[in-house]
């Protein structure tokens, strides 16, 4: 390959300082990188304590009144006919049945999509209705479908969300089929 | 019978790739015994070194038939492979029959290890006669990184497995190999438009058919996303085995940055594209407006880039002044890692993400792979520390050398700050405190904002610094143009965003803090023949400015405009970097007008010519510079509206007027679409007619809609609408309307990366220009061959 010749571009000045001694300028750079490395560590710790949002299972949502008015993050599953979509003002209202939070559990029951249709098939899960305000119809909110939710729980028992993520499609890639004919 | 040379050819691939990592190890093993053994060039262990080349041009050869045969099942429509079932169907596009080679997980990995493989060989093929001695350890490292790829791929996530049935039970398995006591079985579409599995045709003319890909991933940035972000990973492995390579050999000069430095600045093209694309896809398709969610595995595609970034200029420094060796090495043995661990994040529960694709099993044997890797690497570098001692100092905080080194901290930064945000906290909070704790864009945006604007900085003075000593007035003089260009661009766009009462105040407080520093700085420098006051004044009054507008900005109550005093900021520090870029164009270009008589276009492209990767790497800055501008634009400055309108009504927003004229219904083989067709007004004049619609795509996956949004899309930034629902057949329809101002340029952006990472990275003759070697200074600052 070519030779690297990284030369000072054409109009720059040859000359340069004249070099200083080595040795007590390492001193000054370590302080300094230390110094620049706790100032990243104190941006990274400011925005850890303030920007954090506990993880709730829907049935803690439901069970613990105080969290009410905590902004938090929460999951569940869709249940596909409580699905309201109202115009003006634009609200979309669903409601969202309890699944487990731990990933271990969930391939007990059978991996994700299976728990989902176990906790929207069971009646005696916790549920929780949901609104969220502004927002068009989403195209993956769909029965069994997960939804990951920030907001917070109202004390009229509505979890009011200020954001609603959908689980991405490839995930429900079709398990393999039961019967044969 | 094609899936079956599939098959076999991917397990054949997998053999060789198993035998050359462990012949390319034997070949030049002794090199990692103590003491200094060089590596065996000839004799019985230099043959295995051959065997395990020979071994990797076949395993690529393999897996090219392996990956052939996947694609004719896919466009034959074979639907007794799992495969082709869950990823296409009979009435797609034959575009998307063939690009579902990676549409999903089985055939991506296939995918990837392809792309491996060719990698691999074609690096080793390049490089085989001028770095014989490294060849050993590159072979080890592709071949072993190939050979994970292609068992995870053949024993947990198999493309070519059929769909096998138990004729007493009818239960079905899907497996390469057919069980014992089970016959074929395929899907065949019914009558009503479902899949059922029989063993023969249900009916005279059943057809067998599949479940088709999901229609939001039908998009052409979907399509070309994971390829590309494939590519960028991949391409990166070839650095980190060429690292440690020349640490295994204890090659502790820059011989092997030269040979992969090509091979990092397009991965890193690739991964930039494969990042932006995605981006797009999530604009076109998925209707909120945006691009960029921080979401954990969009995070971890963003990690590898940073770190990538980061190497890419280090690297430089090792080339011309033998320094950053170590750090380089910890950069790319971190890039690596990330890469991998990219791979394994989206592919594992390990935190709740829009995109996690499984639980599946393959996600531990990923993360013990790449940690026993990395273990590995690691140990070898502390072996071999000693050697790469740097050949020189680190002279003045004012130096490039010393940009550089900062370059890497605010990279490793902020890859550390995401990181954390998506991985670290989450997990530990699960995992310690029983609670898990998720954090959200505004944790992202307050932690790598700031640092981004630091890059933005040095990008911007990393040109204007000199070698080795440098005092600050010296910097301080070269940076006297972009720093009063910066000033005048943040006043002029406070008094435009804010208006003049908060720039006046921001003046005000600027000045304050810049002649306090200065003040400081008169005393600090009273007896030295060094002082330039008047440049340090200056420099004194841009940070002034910087400081007065973040203190305006997060200060609460300081200012009721904090977004116009936020913003202003962002586009101070892009700006700086942006007129420093300009200026080193205008500087080159006027140097040889006055030297040479040249005028300035021919002497624009020669600088190109000559200075290729100096001015194809300016270029690329200012690619970076307009994204940034793009992305402060379109976040910030985003306002949105919503309205149900009925036939003839209008809404506005800002300057815009949307009036509704009425609803359209559509069908197509498997979708029924309902169009609304719009009039937008710019200030009364009438400038598009668009067609925000919801497609409904009906399937044996079920129903899924779509909700594409229209687009306008001029200079100033998109006017962006979507259907939000429609009542009565349409005699109202609800709208739901974005205006995304200079959302354009974070495309255009990535159009001005790939541009100048060609000019940048064009081979040339090896010849150098007779011009060019009587510039260069007598006695040579000529890097060692």
């Amino acid at each position: 390959m070519a030779d690297i010749t990284w030369a000072d571009s054409p109009e720059e000045e040859s000359a340069h300082e004249p070099v200083a001694q080595g040795g007590g300028l390492n001193m000054k750079f370590l302080i300094g990188g230390i110094l620049i490395l706790a100032a990243v560590v104190i941006l990274v710790v400011a925005g850890t304590l303030t920007s954090g949002r506990f993880f709730i299972t829907v049935e803690e949502l439901v069970n613990r009144p105080e969290l009410v008015g905590e902004t938090v993050q929460t999951s569940g599953v869709v249940l596909g006919d409580t699905i309201k979509f109202q115009e003006d003002p634009m609200e979309l209202h669903f409601t969202i049945a309890h699944i487990s939070d731990d990933t271990a559990q969930i391939e007990d029951e059978g991996g994700l999509a299976q728990a989902l249709h176990v906790a929207a098939s069971d009646a005696s899960r916790a549920r929780v209705p949901v609104v969220v305000e502004g927002m068009p119809m989403p195209d993956l909110l769909q029965h069994e479908a997960q939804a990951i939710l920030t907001g917070y729980m109202g004390a009229d028992g509505v979890f009011h969300a200020t954001d609603l993520m959908l689980k991405c499609p490839t995930r429900y890639d079709e398990a393999v089929p039961e019967q044969a004919g | 019978m094609i899936a079956e040379i599939g098959l076999v050819t991917m397990v054949l691939g997998l053999i060789c790739a198993v035998y050359a990592a462990a012949a390319g190890l034997w070949g030049a093993g002794p090199v990692l015994t103590p003491g200094n053994v060089a590596v065996p060039l000839s004799g019985e262990r230099a043959r295995w070194v051959l065997s395990s080349r020979n071994a990797a041009l076949a395993a690529f050869v393999l897996l090219t038939i392996s990956c052939g045969a996947l694609v004719i099942t896919l466009v034959d429509g074979d639907f007794q492979l799992a495969y082709v079932h869950s990823t296409t169907m009979r009435s797609s596009d034959l575009f998307f029959k063939v690009t579902a080679l990676w549409g999903g997980q089985q055939g991506s990995l296939l995918f990837w290890s392809w792309l491996m493989s060719a990698f691999g060989a074609a690096a080793v093929l390049i490089n085989w006669r001028s770095h014989r001695r490294l060849m050993p350890f590159v072979l080890a490292v592709t071949m072993l990184t190939l050979a994970f790829f292609l068992a995870l791929t053949a024993f947990f996530a198999n493309p070519f497995d059929r769909f096998w049935a138990y004729p007493d039970t009818g239960r079905i398995e899907a497996t390469a190999l057919q069980p014992a006591g089970t016959v074929p079985v395929a899907p065949y579409q019914m009558t009503d438009g479902t899949l059922s599995f029989w063993l023969e045709p249900p009916f005279p003319g059943a057809q067998t058919d599949g479940l088709g890909l999901n229609p939001l991933l039908r998009h052409f940035g979907m399509v070309i996303h994971p390829p590309m972000l494939y590519l960028g990973f991949v391409s990166l492995v070839i650095p980190f085995a060429f690292a440690i390579a020349a640490l295994a050999v204890r090659e502790y000069s820059a011989a092997w940055i030269r040979v992969t430095r090509r091979w990092a600045l397009v991965a890193w093209l690739f991964l930039s594209l494969g990042l932006i694309l995605g981006g797009r896809w999530a604009y076109d398709v998925l209707g909120w407006g945006g691009y960029w969610g921080w979401d954990p595995v969009e995070n971890a595609a963003m990690l590898p880039w940073l770190t990538a970034t980061a190497f890419l200029h280090s690297i430089m420094i090792q080339e011309k002044r033998g320094m950053l060796k170590r750090w380089n090495m910890i950069l790319i043995i971190l890039t690596y890692w990330l890469v991998i661990f990219g791979t394994f994040a989206t592919r594992s529960g390990v935190v709740s993400s829009v995109h996690s694709f499984a639980e599946s099993p393959i996600g531990a044997p990923m993360l013990a792979f790449v940690t026993i890797v990395v273990i590995g690497s690691l140990a070898l570098l502390a072996s071999r520390w000693r050697g790469l001692k740097a050949e020189a100092r680190v002279q003045s905080w004012f130096s490039r050398e010393s940009v550089f080194m900062l370059n890497n901290l605010a990279f490793v930064s902020i890859a550390v700050a995401v990181f954390w945000g998506s991985f670290g906290v989450p997990i530990i909070s699960e995992l310690f405190l029983n609670q898990k704790i998720t954090m959200g864009p505004p944790y992202f945006e307050r932690v790598a904002g700031p640092l981004f604007g630091a890059l933005f900085i040095l990008m911007g003075i990393a040109p204007l610094a000199a070698w080795r000593s440098a005092s600050a007035e010296r910097l301080g003089r070269s940076m006297r143009v972009p720093t009063a260009l910066s000033l005048a661009l943040m006043v002029a766009l406070l008094l435009i965003a804010g208006g003049v009462a908060v720039t006046a105040l921001a003046v005000v407080l600027a000045a304050v803090i810049g002649a306090a520093l200065t003040g400081v700085y008169a005393l600090i420098r009273r007896r030295s023949e060094k002082r330039d006051l008047p440049t340090v004044a200056l420099i004194n009054a841009l940070i002034g400015a910087y400081a007065a507008l973040a203190l305006l900005t997060f200060v609460p109550d300081l200012n009721d405009n904090a977004l116009a005093t936020g913003a202003v900021l962002a586009y101070g520090f892009i700006g700086f970097a942006g007129f420093s870029t300009l200026y080193e164009y205008v500087k080159g270009v006027r140097a040889r007008v006055r030297a040479r008589g040249e005028n300035p276009l021919t002497a624009l492209a020669r600088l190109f010519q000559i200075h290729q990767r100096r001015y194809g790497g300016y270029f690329i800055h200012l690619g970076i510079v307009v994204l940034g501008i793009g992305i402060i634009g379109s976040t910030v400055f985003q306002t949105e509206t919503q309205q149900t309108l009925a036939r003839g009504d209008a809404l506005s927003i800002e300057h815009y007027t949307i009036r509704y004229d009425g609803l359209d219904f559509d069908a197509g083989p498997d979708v029924m679409i309902t169009r609304a067709n719009v009039t937008v007004f710019d200030n009364g004049r009438e400038v598009a007619q668009l067609a925000p619609m919801r497609e409904m795509f009906v399937s044996a996956r079920g129903n899924q809609s779509m909700t594409p949004p229209a687009l306008y899309s001029p200079l100033s930034g998109d006017v962006y609408i979507l259907l939000a629902s429609w009542e009565n057949m349409g005699e109202t329809v609800t709208l739901k309307v974005y205006l995304n101002p200079l959302v354009g340029l974070v495309w255009l952006g990535g159009v001005m990366l790939i541009i100048g990472t060609l000019l940048a990275a064009w081979p040339h003759p090896e010849r150098v220009p007779a011009e060019r070697r009587a510039e260069l200074p007598a006695g040579g600052s000529a890097a060692k061959a």
